[in-house]
């Protein structure tokens, strides 16, 4: 198999255009004063992973923002997932 | 191009998805029972739902020629009340035998919370009791990793489910190999924002390799692509597969999974 143009032919300018666009996010939510929001806590800290030398980045990302608990909860708050999984104490 | 869309949520979806449906190559489409995006109150609302899965939708479909099957079942997000869900349960099997029910689905958790387990233990228990194929939903987001082993771990433990007809759906490149290891299924579902882009659905296929996977839309109330099989598979030809590799993930796939039910015929 080998693909039609080269991988980077296809993807660097969409995932250029995305890589400005987290920058802008970030440099929008430090302007907001929303840097303390769990989310953009873990949003940060995930991104770490981009510049590690692990073959599986995304699946580390998926890891970094998952539940890690095993047990079912209680019940359920009736909220939809926030995207960041942050201990009881920080939500928000 | 052929293909079957093996999970989308047509009666969310306008007329004019059908026809964009088959002029890109649309053989099928397999609906499963979901959140309709508000809590119905009461059994009615479900019944009313299952007589729109079986017969009002499938012959919407049917004027354009696209053979349109169904599953049925209470879904994760409507599974918090558990006397409703036992219900619900109840009245499936007045449509179980309908000719285009496949089996039970989307069935699965959502906030993975002990009543949601309760009922998707449940309907597990009354799928492999009437003999059904399962179709599994795994939660969203941070809750996905967590559920999706609590979901292995309920169908594990009990004796008479049989991996090669359950099908785990929206998995992602942190589950799909623990669903595959134990001999399911794996849906790979094409959703913005929530779940996976074309790109990320062709490196799992890349990674993971072509085994029992398919690719779906899921596509629904929310901003979603009921055309996204087909352009993924665009998206498989830019990296250099061969159509006859495109044609055994969007197609050749889905119909060796669904064709366990002899109701399934193209």
């Amino acid at each position: 198999m080998k693909a039609e143009f080269p991988i980077t032919e296809h993807g660097f300018m969409p995932n250029r255009y995305n890589l400005v666009e987290i920058a802008a996010y970030l440099d929008r939510i430090q302007r907001h004063g929303e840097l303390e929001d769990p989310r953009n806590v873990a949003f940060l800290k995930a991104l770490n992973h981009l510049s590690s030398m692990s073959t599986e980045k995304a699946k580390d990302i998926l890891d970094h923002f998952s539940d890690p608990s095993t047990d079912p909860i209680l019940s359920s708050d009736n909220k939809p997932a926030s995207g960041a999984w942050s201990k009881p104490e920080q939500i928000q | 191009m052929r293909y079957i869309e093996p999970h989308a949520h047509m009666v969310s979806r306008t007329t004019d998805d059908y026809q964009a449906m088959i002029t890109a190559g649309c053989a099928a489409v397999c609906e499963p029972s979901f959140w309709a995006g508000f809590d119905r109150t009461s059994v009615q609302g479900f019944y009313d739902y299952f007589l729109q899965l079986t017969q009002y939708e499938p012959n919407r479909a049917k004027k354009f020629q696209l053979p349109h099957y169904s599953w049925l079942c209470i879904n994760a997000k409507e599974a918090e009340d558990i006397k409703l869900a036992e219900e619900v349960i109840s009245i499936i099997p007045e449509f179980i035998e309908a000719d285009n029910v496949l089996g039970i689905g989307e069935i699965g958790l959502n906030r993975n919370t002990k009543n949601e387990l309760t009922v998707f233990e449940m309907q597990v228990d009354f799928a492999c009791k009437h003999n059904q194929m399962i179709l599994i939903h795994t939660p969203h987001l941070e809750d996905k990793k967590k559920g999706t082993k609590l979901i292995l771990d309920v169908l594990e433990n009990h004796s008479q489910v049989d991996p090669s007809k359950v099908i785990i759906d929206h998995v992602e490149e942190h589950t799909i190999q623990m669903v595959k290891d134990l001999g399911y299924w794996a849906g790979v579902t094409l959703y913005p924002d929530s779940k996976c882009s074309k790109a990320r659905a062709v490196d799992l296929l890349e990674v993971n390799g072509l085994d029992n996977i398919w690719l779906n839309c899921a596509c629904d109330w929310g901003v979603s692509d009921p055309l996204a099989v087909p352009k993924t598979a665009i998206e498989m030809k830019h990296r250099g597969h061969n159509d006859e590799t495109i044609d055994r993930i969007i197609f050749q796939n889905p119909n060796q999974f669904l064709s366990q039910n002899p109701k399934f015929k193209l």
